[in-house]
């Protein structure tokens, strides 16, 4: 197991060495670079119109005026001592300004989905053992239904309903103006309050999606001979779903989690917009538009170390859930 | 000892389903009493496994029981609310299944799962069910049981996970034990084994079995009584030795007749259409209409064909059997000294490399074969008989270059396949360039068409999305033969030559039964006139009544367009009856080589002795000497109590 997780580890640099390279190369060869979006970015044009010393000047400071491959390769050698270099349209270094989206981010993103498993798996199992009766088909058309309607439909329902006629809710953002006054149980309050929306807007529509899968799963698993032999004993059906199906659904479940694990990080645009929520998407959004080198390197190296490592984790997850695999 | 255990009346168990209703089980009554077995018997699709799941009221949803009752301990299970029978099932009723490889869940120990059992129907702490769950593992003969019980299920045999499900339907000493086709997965050798260990705990419990099969060899091994059920409907019932003495419905005896036995004389094989016909009435029920096998079609069956045609003169002294006259049955040949063989296997070893470490070093090898050299003339079956695991398809799959060969040559008509395999061809020429492995592939692809195979599963080898006539034109189309019409023509003759009709080209796979399919593979092997045929265990998936039709077939062939077979089978009569000469394998190895008369007649090896003692018998002497054996038993048992 350990010669294994060393070997996809070794594996996995060489990927990313060829995966933030080949980004690298794409983003140098786009139209643009950090200095074009600064000079058209705004403010009077008098101030912005520079001379074609400070130009260069800056483009040597930026390291703009080097090949894109030793460009690259300063990069790497900043990321081997664990710098990801400064970002050049926002102050401080780029691994400080992830850090400060991250937990913005991973507040949303975790209880999401910790809210959707603990909902989808026995509406899952519920599916599977009521399947085509008239509940388990109102469950699902409703489970539709709000997985195909639009989030930022939803949430501006919510804000209007919960904040603008309710009143019990805040409009956006993570915490009140106030929060620095407030004590400890005041301050998590008040985050439970601001979470409570864009959660809600996070979690449904993963939930039909989860419970789906779920029950596909289950529905397979349980027209298996193991099922019939587990009948044959006299195992009662509450048991038989839930012990003998659903360890075995846990399988394709596992390689689900593999696949969610960097889009936890990823964040969302749509919500994050709506409730002014500091976190990825938005980050990202701006990294691209000003064409911010560092940063979306950085982001890219975050995002590819992430899928890389979801897979290990899977295939690791394999191993657990499922005796036939073995590492060895 | 002659209480009635089980009584089944007039139980009529119907599936309804969007074609309309399937009367599966269709007013059959039967009963037996405790410490008996009975055995059904019938094809698929004749409701005896339907009738052993509506026993245990296992059913599927769509199946409903339309009337009847089951009376079991006084109880009618066909009335049972569900939470009871849960009671009696596992506890009073034992059930076995016949896939011992999907039958036991894989993600818990065997150990577990038997464990589980006991604990659901005994008042036992967890520690006492552990150690019964040992103890029933010694008793079914899983060696060292303390440690096996904490193995997976995919860590054991196929005989061995069938063992553990016989322990897991006894935990409970149930007075019944439904055994539905519990060795039909299974080798012949294993078999065996597994019928010695039921018929011994039988005999040791006193309980009932009801054990069903399509397989009569295996009926006159366990069963007291027989009943034969064919399309829903029992056709005959009687104890196992006038059944077999005296069969009276014309179903039964083309049963009896057309299991190839070792010691056959036919050259083709009695099939059940020779002893009757199905009629539809006016009122759309079907009739069955006896048929009387004469004297002539009896001698048709005897002679039509060739005699066996062995190896040239010199060869047969070399491997220990020289020709001697009047030693071989009446028509046998030899082939002519100094003719060339068609295929000349030298030395094939087929390796797989086991990685292991840090770097994917080879730690080992798994000789799958290991030093396989044969000849096959022109015109010849060579049959390659052995258990799962002893190397026999993959020799089959090797010499067509599906598989790569480690090393070996494989001269089919002079040419050697092996080197024409793009994938090994890579170190014969320095530098490799594409235009030479493009034109051995092209080479190879060409001569595809003289050599074909015909798989196990019909199932599983048609492409479910591509009617017959896609399925049959494809070989032609890859081959460069003939236009769109001229493939199509050619299909429609093919699907007539191998039994079917034209109008089933435009229909799919999954509208044809396991026989109808296997006709539909042979028919796609043939459309590029091959000279050379590998039957990789092709009949074993089918019933022996429809296994009878298809060999039938495969002879009847062989004999119009001269083919050439290399049949690969674990069923040793079988291998008999299609092959002039037989290669029996092991571990990797051919064991023994001879004529296929001399290998039954006198084997030399213990391997080879072992496969023929563990074929199911159905002569009356063999049946006696079992139920004599039985008597004995009962009464050592009733005495001890």
């Amino acid at each position: 197991m350990l010669v294994y997780i060393i070997r996809r580890l070794l594996i996995s640099v060489l990927t990313l060495v060829l995966i933030t390279a080949f980004v690298y190369g794409l983003i140098r060869s786009m139209p643009g670079s950090p200095l074009t979006a600064m000079i058209a970015g705004g403010g009077d044009s008098s101030d912005k119109s520079i001379s074609t010393q400070q130009y260069e000047r800056m483009k040597e400071q930026f390291g703009l005026n080097k090949h894109w491959t030793l460009g690259y390769l300063d990069w790497l050698n900043g990321v081997r001592k664990g710098d990801l270099q400064n970002a050049l349209t926002q102050p401080g270094t780029v691994a400080k300004l992830i850090g400060d989206r991250m937990a913005a981010t991973l507040l949303l993103s975790v209880t999401s989905l910790i809210l959707a498993y603990l909902l989808s798996i026995p509406l899952g199992l519920y599916s599977t053992a009521r399947n085509g009766t008239i509940p388990e088909r109102s469950t699902s058309l409703i489970l539709y239904m709000l997985y195909s309607f639009p989030v930022f439909v939803a949430a501006l329902y919510l804000q209007i309903l919960f904040h603008v006629n309710l009143e019990w809710l805040p409009l956006y953002g993570v915490t009140s103006s106030n929060y620095a006054e407030l004590s400890v149980l005041g301050k998590a309050w008040d985050l439970f309050l601001h979470c409570l929306l864009p959660v809600t807007c996070f979690t449904y529509t993963s939930l039909a999606y989860y419970t789906r899968f779920i029950k596909a799963n289950m529905l397979e698993v349980v027209q298996q001979d193991y099922i019939r032999t587990a009948k044959a004993k006299g195992v009662g059906p509450f048991k038989i779903l839930t012990v003998h199906a659903f360890r075995n659904s846990l399988i394709p479940f596992v390689t689900l989690i593999g696949l969610t694990l960097p889009s936890l990080f990823s964040g969302a645009i749509i919500i994050e917009k709506i409730f002014s929520w500091p976190g990825m998407g938005a980050l990202f959004l701006e990294a691209i538009s000003q064409r911010d080198y560092p940063l979306e390197m950085g982001l890219v190296l975050m995002f590819s170390v992430l899928t890389l490592m979801g897979q290990l984790l899977a295939d690791v997850l394999y191993g657990v859930v499922d005796p036939r695999i073995t590492y060895s | 000892m002659t209480d009635t255990l089980v009584q089944i009346d007039h139980l009529k168990t119907y599936f309804h389903t969007e074609d309309g209703v399937v009367k599966a089980v269709d007013d059959v009554s039967l009963h037996f009493d405790a410490g008996t077995t009975m055995g059904i018997v019938g094809e698929s699709g004749s409701g005896k496994s339907v009738t052993s799941l509506t026993i245990m009221q296992l059913l599927a949803k769509s199946a409903h029981i339309e009337s009847g009752s089951i009376s079991f301990l006084g109880r009618d299970l066909v009335k049972l609310p569900e939470t009871e029978m849960r009671k009696i099932r596992g506890k009073d009723i034992g059930m076995i299944f016949q896939e011992p490889m999907t039958s036991l869940n894989p993600v818990f120990t065997v150990g577990a799962q038997v464990t589980e059992a006991i604990l659901l129907h005994q008042k036992v702490t967890k520690a006492e069910a552990k150690q019964r769950t040992i103890e029933l593992f010694d008793e079914v003969g899983i060696p060292d049981p303390e440690t096996r019980v904490n193995s997976y299920p995919h860590q054991m045999s196929g005989g061995q996970k069938q063992r553990v499900m016989i322990a897991m339907a006894l935990s409970c000493n149930p007075k019944l034990l439904i055994a539905d086709e519990p060795t039909t997965a299974l080798d012949v050798t294993i078999q065996a084994q597994i019928l010695d260990i039921l018929r011994k705990l039988r005999d040791e419990r006193g309980m009932a079995v009801l054990f069903i099969t399509h397989d009569l060899g295996v009926i006159a091994d366990i069963a007291d009584h027989v009943t034969v059920m064919y399309r829903g409907k029992i056709v005959e019932q009687g104890d196992v030795v006038s059944i077999f003495e005296n069969p009276q419905h014309p179903y039964t005896k083309g049963l009896l007749a057309c299991r190839p036995r070792l010691d056959t004389q036919y050259k083709l094989l009695p099939t059940v259409d020779d002893f009757m016909e199905v009629a539809t009435d006016d009122k759309g029920e079907a009739k069955i209409i006896e048929k009387f096998v004469d004297e002539k079609r009896l001698n048709e069956l005897m002679t039509t064909g060739r005699g066996r045609l062995l190896h040239p003169k010199a060869e047969l002294a070399a491997m220990g059997h020289p020709w001697e006259e009047g030693h071989h049955a009446g028509d046998a040949k030899m082939v002519a000294d100094g003719e060339k063989p068609l295929l000349e296997v030298r030395d094939l070893h087929v390796h797989f490399p086991i990685r292991k470490g840090l770097f994917r070093g080879v730690a080992g090898h798994v000789k799958a074969v290991d030093g396989v050299s044969f000849n096959v003339y022109r015109g010849q079956t060579l049959g390659l008989v052995g258990e799962s695991g002893c190397g026999k398809t993959t020799t089959g799959r090797a010499i067509i270059q599906l598989i790569r060969p480690t090393s070996g040559e494989m001269l089919f008509d002079g040419i050697d396949l092996a080197k024409l395999n793009p994938a090994a061809s890579v170190f014969d020429s320095w530098p490799p360039t594409m235009l030479d492995r493009w034109s051995k592939s092209k080479q190879l692809r060409r001569l595809r068409r003289r050599f074909q195979i015909i798989f196990q599963d019909p199932y599983g080898s048609l492409n479910p999305r591509m009617t017959v006539q896609a399925a049959i034109c494809e070989p032609m189309v890859i081959q460069g033969i003939g236009k769109a019409k001229e493939r199509r023509d050619r299909a429609a003759a093919l699907l007539e030559e191998v039994g079917l009709n034209a109008s089933h080209l435009r229909r799919y796979p999954h509208e044809f039964s396991g026989g109808q399919r296997q006709r539909i593979c042979i028919a796609r092997a043939l459309t590029v006139e091959p000279e050379f045929l590998i039957c990789d265990e092709s009949v074993s998936a089918l019933d022996v009544s429809v296994q009878a039709q298809v060999l039938n077939l495969l002879k009847d062939l062989q004999l119009r367009r001269g083919l050439t077979y290399l049949f690969i089978s674990h069923d040793l009569s079988v291998v008999k009856f299609m092959s002039d000469m037989i290669a029996v394998m092991n571990q990797g190895k051919i064991v023994e080589f001879g004529p296929a008369d001399n290998i039954y007649a006198n084997p030399q090896q213990e391997y080879t002795k072992r496969l023929i003692s563990a074929t199911p018998q159905d002569d009356l002497d063999h049946i006696r000497r079992r139920q004599a054996e039985r008597k004995t038993a009962l009464a050592a048992r009733l005495s001890a109590v």
